[in-house]
């Protein structure tokens, strides 16, 4: 089970150290714009099928799961390009409408109350703002999840992107494009009710999405902090050599590894429709988002002045880190979910265990 | 690639079978806590010796599981043997008599034992019978352990043992001890290393109780004065006692008592907080420690599936026990900041609860190899 997710991790490694957007070459989040969408490397993993992993074969993606589809991310995290938000949101969003994959380079959002939703005959119809849509002014077409009224499942529309002109340009502390729209009567390209799809559920797929490329962040961090503590020398050897060094990266070491084996989890349970996926999604978001602080303050640290240069590209990796664990419910947030979930429980150890398990349905039917 | 040690996968869902086995385990610790067998405590793992509680265990087939039916044992698999692991501890039940001998010598004898020390040990251990202290710690040699200076000579078709342990968890009701001993000169500080499987009590082994913070004393000085043992004490090679140890301690490392120590102080917390709201923290507070320790439990059952699939876990063992201890200090203290009360040990409930993990917790981040060392293993295995 664990060698096939390698696997996919090695291929997509593989095209990130290929790229030059993903690895190497300066962090510029003054400069947005000029270091954009790597439309290369994008087109190589939809080339492999790595991007709709979580969508079916039949409507024009992968069949995998959000297990692969994490591995992905996680191993991509750091190509500027929307692939969480396409292989860990529209994919599952659009299989839950049946809709198709509309190609390109594919982004997705989560609509707000303020966003007004018409049905017009076989048309739906949009009004109102959608904000700070990852990566939107680069995109072909933006998957958008719609809550429906309480108690109703909502719908999964999907807009092709608007000229740059209609979009008013944010971005995140990383410099990824978080543009927001004004849609003024916009006709959907295609749309589906979503019954399946309550707005729990799909902002714990977007929390997940969120701490997978967290965990993958922070391995990088890992990663060369390992390299150039290696490679530094002080005091007549490498500074890996020296204890107080070696005790932080261990810790990192810790910390990135739960933040691995956690989301990795979650989105196992999401597939096999676990009784515990909803409390492992929240719980993979609030341990992604808890590694950050310490992964990223120790990864700058260890790395001395070097690092907080855009020479270097140790801050391509930290100012993700810094965005990414605040998008879609920070730890707090995801803390109060899990909070709820003990408080709806028996008792703390049940809802630990997942042993609470509903009796066997099978005798009603 | 570098961080390899760090790319585990989780474990997946637990089996209907498992489950099932986790709340009959669950219901018999509970029905037994009930009738007066046990009052649930922290640490019951180390700091609760019931040796008719253990038997008791070992009658119902839940000591030895995996040791094999022919030595005594009940042939079962790592994952349902985890599962019981779990629930003894999360219970706060006192299951310290047998911990050691089900959780590491079992496996060492069946690894390096004769057919004969197979045959007189395991049953023994499968029944919960028989209490192992592990003698490796000495004045001078702590976490330098291989500098350890008791010695073992050749003398009258056995061994002669001279020298003093330390911390030694157990020895004053154990029926047997582990020594590590040197028995060569070398060059090489790793080799020339024996463990002997001595039995307790002996005349020449003097063992006087230690006395901790915590009201107890849990471990003790053990005097090896010249103490003869049979030539059958020997525990697989000569010499090889370093590997051998090293291999244990993967064992003493990875399993789940190294963050579950201080579950039932979370139970009595959450079950506080159900009956009275007031005065037990904010009501958001269970939040961030309930999910810290989802998180560790899944990095554990990740690395026991590695064990279990016959891989090398030493590096992971490491990091699950050097994140999950401090956590399990960690939730004493959320639990402290949250109960707004002053700790008396002699009190009841969960501020005696509280009061008891305070005092034990500094232990929790030293046994089995301090933090800071497990960290040098963790960051040379990432080479
Ligand atoms: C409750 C309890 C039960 C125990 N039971 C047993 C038992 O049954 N059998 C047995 O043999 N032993 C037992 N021990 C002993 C235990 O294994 C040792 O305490 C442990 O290995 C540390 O050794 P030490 O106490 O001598 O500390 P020292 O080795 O003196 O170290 C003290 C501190 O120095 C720091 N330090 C030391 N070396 C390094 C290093 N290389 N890098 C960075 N920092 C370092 C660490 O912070 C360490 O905690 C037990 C200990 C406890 C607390």
């Amino acid at each position: 089970m664990s060698d096939h997710l390698l696997e996919i991790e090695d291929l997509v490694l593989d095209v990130v150290s290929r790229s030059d957007s993903g690895q190497a070459g300066p962090a510029q989040p003054s400069a947005v714009g000029e270091h954009g969408l790597d439309a290369s490397s994008w087109k190589v993993l939809c080339d492999l099928g790595l991007v709709s992993l979580a969508l079916p074969e039949s409507l024009g993606g992968s069949g995998g799961g959000l297990r692969e589809a994490a591995a992905v991310v996680r191993a991509g995290a750091l190509l500027p390009m929307p692939l969480a938000d396409a292989a860990m949101l529209a994919a599952p969003l659009l299989a839950a409408g049946s809709l198709p994959w509309p190609g390109g380079v594919v982004t997705a959002t989560i609509a707000g109350v303020e966003l007004d939703v018409r049905v017009e005959g076989e048309h739906l119809c949009l009004s109102g703002p959608l904000r700070r849509v990852p990566w939107l002014r680069d995109s072909d077409h933006v998957v958008v999840s719609v809550a429906g009224e309480a108690g109703t499942g909502g719908l999964v529309a999907v807009l092709a992107s608007p000229a740059s002109d209609d979009l008013e340009q944010g971005r995140n502390l990383a410099g990824e494009p978080r543009d927001t729209w004004h849609l003024e009567a916009v006709r959907a390209t295609a749309w589906a009710p979503a019954p399946d799809l309550g707005p729990d559920e799909v902002r714990r797929l977007a929390g997940l999405a969120r701490a997978s490329q967290i965990a993958g962040a922070a391995s990088a961090v890992l990663s060369r902090t390992l390299d150039y503590t290696r490679e530094r020398i002080q005091f007549g050897r490498p500074l890996a050599a020296l204890q107080a060094v070696q005790q932080r990266t261990a810790l990192v070491a810790g910390e990135v590894t739960r933040a691995r084996v956690v989301t990795d989890a979650a989105a196992a349970a999401l597939d096999a429709e676990d009784s515990r996926a909803a409390l492992l999604c929240a719980v993979a978001a609030c341990e992604a988002s808890s590694s950050v602080r310490e992964v990223a303050a120790a990864g700058h640290q260890l790395h001395g002045a070097m690092g907080w240069t855009t020479e270097y590209p140790l801050g391509r990796a930290t100012t993700r880190l810094w965005s990414w664990r605040d998008e879609y419910g920070d730890e707090t947030a995801w803390a109060q979910v899990v909070a709820e979930t003990v408080a709806a429980g028996p008792d703390v150890w049940t809802v630990i265990t997942g042993s609470d398990e509903p009796e066997q349905e099978g005798r009603a039917t | 690639m570098s961080i390899a040690p760090t790319r585990l996968a989780a474990a997946g869902a637990e089996e209907g079978s498992l489950r099932e086995l986790r709340l009959e385990v669950r219901s018999f610790l509970e029905a037994q806590r009930r009738a007066g067998a046990f009052v649930p405590a922290v640490d019951g793992w180390q700091s609760g010796i019931d040796p008719e509680f253990s038997r008791a265990l070992g009658g119902r087939g839940l000591v030895g599981m995996t040791v094999p039916v022919e030595y005594g044992g009940h042939g079962r698999t790592q994952a349902e043997r985890y599962v019981v692991l779990e629930e003894l501890l999360a219970s706060g039940a006192p299951v310290a008599a047998h911990w050691v001998a089900d959780r590491q010598m079992a496996p060492a004898i069946l690894k390096h034992g004769t057919p004969a020390q197979r045959e007189r040990l395991l049953p023994g251990i499968a029944a919960g019978e028989r209490l192992f202290a592990i003698g490796m710690s000495e004045p001078d040699a702590g976490s330098d352990l291989a500098s350890i200076r008791t010695r073992a000579r050749r003398e009258g078709g056995g061994w002669r043992l001279r020298g003093t342990k330390v911390w030694t968890s157990g020895a004053h009701r154990a029926t047997n001890a582990l020594v590590l001993a040197r028995t060569a000169d070398s060059e090489t500080r790793h080799a020339g290393l024996s463990q002997f499987v001595v039995d307790l009590p002996h005349p020449d082994i003097h063992v006087k109780p230690l006395h901790t913070i915590d009201g107890g004393s849990h471990f003790n000085e053990v005097v090896l004065d010249d103490a003869w043992i049979p030539e059958a004490a020997l525990l697989g090679q000569e010499g090889a006692g370093w590997a051998q140890v090293t291999a244990e301690l993967a064992y003493e490392r990875s399993g789940p008592e190294r963050l579950l120590t201080t579950m039932p102080l979370l139970r009595a917390w959450d079950a506080a907080r159900r009956r009275e709201a007031t005065s037990l923290g904010p009501r958001d507070a269970i939040g961030p420690v309930v999910s810290r320790v989802i998180a560790l439990r899944e990095m554990s059952r990740a690395v026991a599936e590695v064990i279990q699939d016959g891989g090398d876990p030493a590096v992971a063992a490491a990091m699950v026990k050097d994140s999950g201890t401090l956590f399990e200090q960690h939730l004493v203290d959320e639990v402290r900041r949250a109960v707004d009360a002053e700790l008396d040990p002699d009190a009841a409930g969960l501020t005696g609860l509280l009061a008891q993990a305070v005092l034990r917790a500094p232990a929790f981040t030293l046994r089995g190899g301090a933090n800071e060392v497990l960290r040098s293993i963790i960051v040379k295995g990432l080479r």
